[in-house]
């Protein structure tokens, strides 16, 4: 098996080239490359622009095209995961709360969530906290992830936790937090689990969050 | 809701009381920000911050809608923040980013605790770009309103306050329209769409910042941060964002002081690969003055370190005024003595000379005495500058 449609699919993802990756992904599934490996090279290729987009060597629109460039590879790597019961990382309910329509930052966490194996729920933006619950109530999902842009919906994040809490689903779940509004020092304040400060740390979180929750350690 | 004849009063006292404040005092904030943008040293230290709600200054029977719609709610709120917390630099704008885009037509959502925003993007389509006009700034949308809180602002604080006016930037005129996610993808496969786009927005942007700047006589802040770094890339920005700013300064340049406005787009420039080169492109869009933010200063949230007296040299050396402006975790975090401690080191690097000032926000929530001791820190920057003073 040759390397080079992986490498083809890497560099389509770090270029940003969307039809290419998907392209690129068809090709090695086609010549016995597995789901999996495709998978990973997605995965792999994404934290490479993660890493340079933390370093400031590229900026948000190489970081955006990255990311569509991603989902275009994913879409043609699912129906084959779906078929060889590759089971998903973990699962992720995803949305920006209630009254903040925002949502660029967590569209990118989404396409790195999906690149790096994880079964993404993005819920869209203004979600109450009904609607994280229900969601959850419907998926059973090992992340909950809220994101807030501005300082006024920022103060919703921790009716998130509290309404996880009343419907007795805060035990099942880790809670993740992000967005411009949000820092590090409110993890607590929000009764959340973590934070994520750009879309790479978000899935390093999520990674370490996950293997907390299964190992039992909540 | 308070009725229009209380709040009326309540401005006329606020007037009074700030009349008073101003007597006792060497400079009045007007005197200062015209020596500061002079590039010569005032009194003290210029200072403001930004208010977004009004709860932010504990104001509870004003809903924020209100704020927003409401010309006689807005002013009041701008003037308690002055005659009542010092503000130097009130806002007459609130939402700058959407009323371009309602007066021609889109929606914007006014929650009754958040501040409004945009609905769908306007511009689905490229080819829809023709069906917009120009629109009109004295009757389309909230234009109307904003002309009247500039026209309040001259019959109450305006001999003693400066209260800049503010329009979208053309760029970010465009993200408006469009998206930020399609205008990307616009530049990546549609580039002369997006140029198209663009020199619509400055006609867009001219038409209303002119209507503002004759009622105002002052040339209004363009609000750019879309064309900020990260969000465009060093080779966007100069390609989609600097030549429209440039023709939007020029275009809005005052033609009774031949000053031009303010372009708020400081933040990321210690991102860019070499920042001063960077900073002086900036500099040459022939705006008066630009902000310095604390993400760039403290390397906040991934941003990286600019030195800050190098950053005053370069804007200086160009007669651009540096607006220094601490973020709102600071403000919310504290402690009081670490905001202090701040406001005077950025003074102390950058104050000399004058054609700088110190700004923040003041966010939903935060302690009164962190706001308090940014205030107080603005007010104990004295000229000359004392060198042992931090």
């Amino acid at each position: 098996m040759t390397d080079t449609p992986l490498k083809d699919l890497m560099e389509a993802v770090i270029e940003g080239k969307e039809e290419l990756a998907a392209q690129a992904a068809g090709e090695a599934l086609s010549i016995g490359v597995t789901a999996e490996e495709v998978l990973n090279a997605i995965s792999a290729a994404g934290n490479k622009i993660g890493k340079m987009f933390e370093a400031g060597d590229c900026f948000l629109p190489e970081l955006f095209a990255g990311a569509e460039a991603m989902n275009a590879a994913v879409e043609k790597v699912v129906p084959e995961l779906e078929k060889a019961f590759v089971q998903p990382r973990g699962t992720v309910v995803i949305g920006t709360v209630e009254g903040d329509v925002h949502e660029i930052g967590k569209r990118i966490v989404c396409a790195m969530l999906s690149g790096a194996g994880y079964r993404v729920h993005d819920l869209g933006t203004d979600v109450t906290a009904e609607q994280f619950v229900a969601k959850v109530r419907e998926l059973h999902p090992d992340i909950v992830a809220a994101s807030a842009y501005i300082t006024t919906t920022c103060q919703r994040l921790p009716s998130i936790a509290s309404a996880l809490r009343d419907a007795g689903l805060r035990d099942q779940v880790k809670y993740l937090i992000g967005g411009a509004s949000v820092n590090n020092g409110m993890v607590a304040w929000a009764g959340a689990d973590g934070f994520g400060e750009n879309a790479a740390q978000a899935v390093t979180v999520v990674r370490s969050l996950i293997e907390d929750l299964k190992g039992g350690q909540r | 809701m308070i009725p229009q004849s209380e709040l009326k009063s309540r401005i006329e006292d606020l007037t009074a009381d700030f009349q008073n404040q101003v007597a006792d005092q060497v400079m009045s904030p007007l005197e200062r920000a015209i020596k500061t943008w002079s590039f010569q040293e005032p009194d003290r230290l210029l200072g403001s911050f930004a208010v977004f709600s009004p709860l932010s200054l504990g104001v509870t029977n004003i809903s924020t809608r209100e704020y927003y719609t409401d010309p006689w709610s807005f002013y009041f709120i701008q003037a308690m923040s002055v005659a009542k917390f010092g503000n130097e630099t009130p806002l007459m704008y609130g939402d700058p980013y959407n009323i371009e885009i309602e007066a021609m037509g889109g929606k914007v959502k006014f929650p009754e605790d958040s501040i409004p925003h945009l609905g769908e993007p306007l511009l689905k389509e490229a080819g829809e770009l023709g069906k917009l006009s120009i629109p009109n700034p004295r009757s389309d949308g909230r234009m109307p309103l904003m002309l009247e809180i500039s026209r309040m602002h001259k019959t109450y604080l305006g001999s003693m306050v400066f209260a800049p006016v503010s329009c979208s930037g053309p760029f970010s005129l465009a993200v408006g329209l469009r998206g930020y996610k399609q205008i990307l993808k616009d530049i990546r496969q549609d580039p002369a769409f997006v140029h198209e786009l663009l020199g619509f927005c400055c006609r867009v942007v001219i038409a209303y910042g002119s209507a503002l700047r004759d009622v105002h006589n002052a040339s209004p802040t363009l609000q750019e941060a879309w064309s900020c770094l990260p969000n465009v890339s060093p080779k966007v920005f100069h390609e989609f964002c600097l030549p429209y700013i440039s023709r939007c300064v020029e275009a809005l340049r005052n033609p009774n002081t031949g000053t031009t406005g303010t372009v708020f787009h400081g933040y990321g420039v210690s991102l860019a690969p070499d920042w001063q080169s960077f900073l002086r492109t900036v500099c040459a869009t022939g705006l008066s003055a630009i902000p310095l933010m604390e993400e760039d200063v403290s390397g906040l949230r991934g941003y990286g370190t600019v030195d800050v007296a190098e950053y005053k040299r370069i804007c200086a050396a160009q007669r651009v005024v540096v607006m220094s402006f601490l973020h709102t975790d600071t403000i919310s975090a504290g402690p009081p003595e670490r905001i202090r401690l701040l406001v005077l080191d950025m003074f102390q690097k950058a104050g000399s000379g004058g054609g700088y000032t110190a700004s923040t926000t003041w966010p939903i929530g935060a302690p009164v005495e962190h706001m308090q001791a940014f205030i107080d820190a603005f007010r104990e920057c004295r000229y000359p500058i004392n060198a042992k003073m931090a």
